[in-house]
């Protein structure tokens, strides 16, 4: 209480005019919190654009003095940026002609803050500091915003987009080329099949004396034609399996698959050859398998070729032994022969493509040397594993694992192995 | 044998695989009518009215799986094989679709296995 009696009595001894000084300083402090604490660089002009004040943040990011500021021409600030002929032009309007302008952007390289992207945005305000004489002079408010990052992150996100579209279109066009592809190699295996379908049907019937009995000289050379043909049927399925799977254009359909059950079925396939060979098949199948998610017809492929090879590369009455077992959410297929074995030396090469053991091509000019290939992409696309064992006279043992769960599935243009 | 009378339609674009088809089938004792491409085949199947068609897929004019819908499209419902060289999901699928039938790879069957297949569509 004490203190605001005494305030009045002081008010009371001031004159007007110091009445009014005061004010006009309070209401500047005021301005100048208000100017200081703003969180964007701003300048006020005088009529002849010489800057009367800036604030705190203006300071902070040009990193410039108020002395060397205050009371300067604009066009005179740091190595005279702000002197560019259209932005002169809309400062010296707002004025005499009450514009004012937006977003006039300025890229500069500032002296002591490198290169950089301002947004200048300017109009009238009024001030009425000059008072007592209560002469409202007009004054300019220059804002100027720092867009630099803004204008980085829109460059970065208009370069990434464009990266974006350039690989879409790659990819558009590197699709369009497998599509060709894959035609002209479905294309290219329907014309070799056609004459080969001729050469098996017609060899057949007259192997099988339905154009008259032949000599046995004759059926000879005919098997040969035969044998021959099947061959490169083969070779033609081969090259189109390979094919699709260097285009990744094969489709995988996993569904609950009994592993012993495919296995089965390929060797009861194979039944004949067998036969004829003399050989003894062992399998051996825990009591209780689990039915796996996988692609059976895939499946049925790696199994006639393991098996296939097993038959073929075993001299006659050999033993083929096949094992299934389950370890860590897992099935194993073993599938051991006591064949001729592969070359210790080429053991790294069985999986490339038109491998073929030194010690069989002597005795076996059949064989396209695709079928492991085949084989392991086959095993890799239902995210499993392939390995062997073999010692050259003793045999080869080749394992298959396979994941309780098993790839997804993956539509694609081509089917591989028989769709029936 | 000789009582199989029964009448399959063979459309096959290639005269030499044709000739051999129509030559084992009439062996066995069908009754064999054959066209040389869709079309004709849409033609003689209406006349001829089979028990069976045995079609191939790439042929002029229409190809074998066309041929297919337009035949159920008038009423003609009888069991189809396709028996072809193309093996694309496109073909397959779309052959599955039209008749619920089976497709055979022309390279990988002998006469005599299409024959049993044929025999056992027909309940034989």
């Amino acid at each position: 209480m004490k203190d605001k009696k005494g305030a009045k009595k002081e008010t009371k001894q001031l004159s007007q005019n110091e009445l009014i000084k005061r004010l006009e300083e309070t209401a500047w402090t005021f301005v100048k919190t208000v100017v200081d604490t703003a969180p964007t660089p701003f300048l006020i002009l005088d009529p002849e654009l010489r800057v009367v004040v800036a604030n705190k943040f203006f300071y902070r990011t040009f990193h410039v003095l108020p002395k060397e500021t205050e009371n300067q021409l604009i066009y005179n600030l740091g190595k005279g940026q702000w002197n560019i002929p259209k932005l002169r032009m809309l400062l010296e309007e707002i004025l005499p002609k009450k514009t004012y302008f937006r977003n006039f952007e300025v890229e500069h390289s500032f002296p002591k803050i490198g290169k950089k992207v301002m947004l200048l945005n300017g109009r009238q305000i009024y001030e009425k500091r000059g008072m007592p004489k209560t002469v409202i002079t007009p004054m300019i408010l220059l804002i100027i915003e720092d867009v630099t990052n803004l204008r980085k992150s829109q460059e970065k996100a208009m370069l990434v987009k464009r990266a974006i579209k350039e690989v879409r279109v790659k990819l558009e066009q590197q699709k369009e080329i497998d599509k060709m592809k894959s035609e002209l190699v479905s294309l290219a295996s329907h014309q070799l099949r056609t004459p080969l379908t001729s050469v098996k049907w017609y060899s057949k019937m007259l192997l099988k004396g339905e154009a008259g009995e032949l000599t046995q000289k004759q059926k000879r050379y005919l098997g040969e034609v035969f044998q021959g043909n099947e061959r490169m049927i083969d070779l033609v399925r081969n090259l189109l399996n390979v094919s699709r799977i260097e285009m990744g254009m094969f489709s995988i359909n996993p569904k609950p698959t009994d592993i012993g059950e495919v296995l089965g079925e390929v060797i009861k396939e194979q039944s004949p050859f067998v036969e004829e060979k003399k050989h003894e098949v062992v399998v051996e199948t825990p009591e209780r398998l689990p039915k796996i998610s996988t692609d059976p017809v895939l499946m049925r492929m790696v199994f006639q070729n393991i098996f296939g090879n097993a038959v073929k590369y075993t001299p006659v009455r050999g033993k083929i032994t096949c094992k299934i077992d389950k370890k860590d959410k897992k099935i194993i297929i073993g599938i051991k022969d006591t064949g001729v074995g592969i070359p210790e030396k080429q053991q790294n090469q069985v999986f490339q493509k038109l491998f073929r053991g030194d010690n069989v091509v002597r005795e076996h000019s059949e064989g396209t040397g695709l079928e492991l290939y085949i084989t392991k992409a086959m095993v890799d696309a239902l995210s499993g594993k392939i390995w062997f064992k073999s010692k050259e006279g003793e045999g080869t043992t080749f394992w298959v694992a396979l994941p309780f769960r098993g790839p997804k599935t993956r539509p694609g243009q081509k089917i591989i192995g028989n769709p029936l | 044998m000789t009582k199989l009378n029964k009448k399959i339609l063979i459309a096959e674009d290639d005269k030499s695989l044709l000739s051999a088809l129509q030559e084992k089938f009439t062996n066995q004792g069908f009754s064999v009518v054959t066209a040389l491409d869709g079309e004709e085949g849409l033609i003689v199947a209406e006349k001829e009215k089979p028990d069976l068609l045995l079609l191939d897929i790439k042929m002029p004019i229409i190809d074998g799986i066309t041929m297919a819908r337009k035949l159920k499209e008038v009423g003609i419902n009888v069991p189809i094989i396709f028996l072809t060289n193309l093996d694309d999901v496109k073909h397959i699928s779309d052959a599955i679709e039209v008749s619920k039938s089976d497709y055979l790879i022309k390279s990988d069957w002998d006469l005599d296995d299409i024959v049993k297949k044929v025999k056992a569509k027909l309940g034989q």
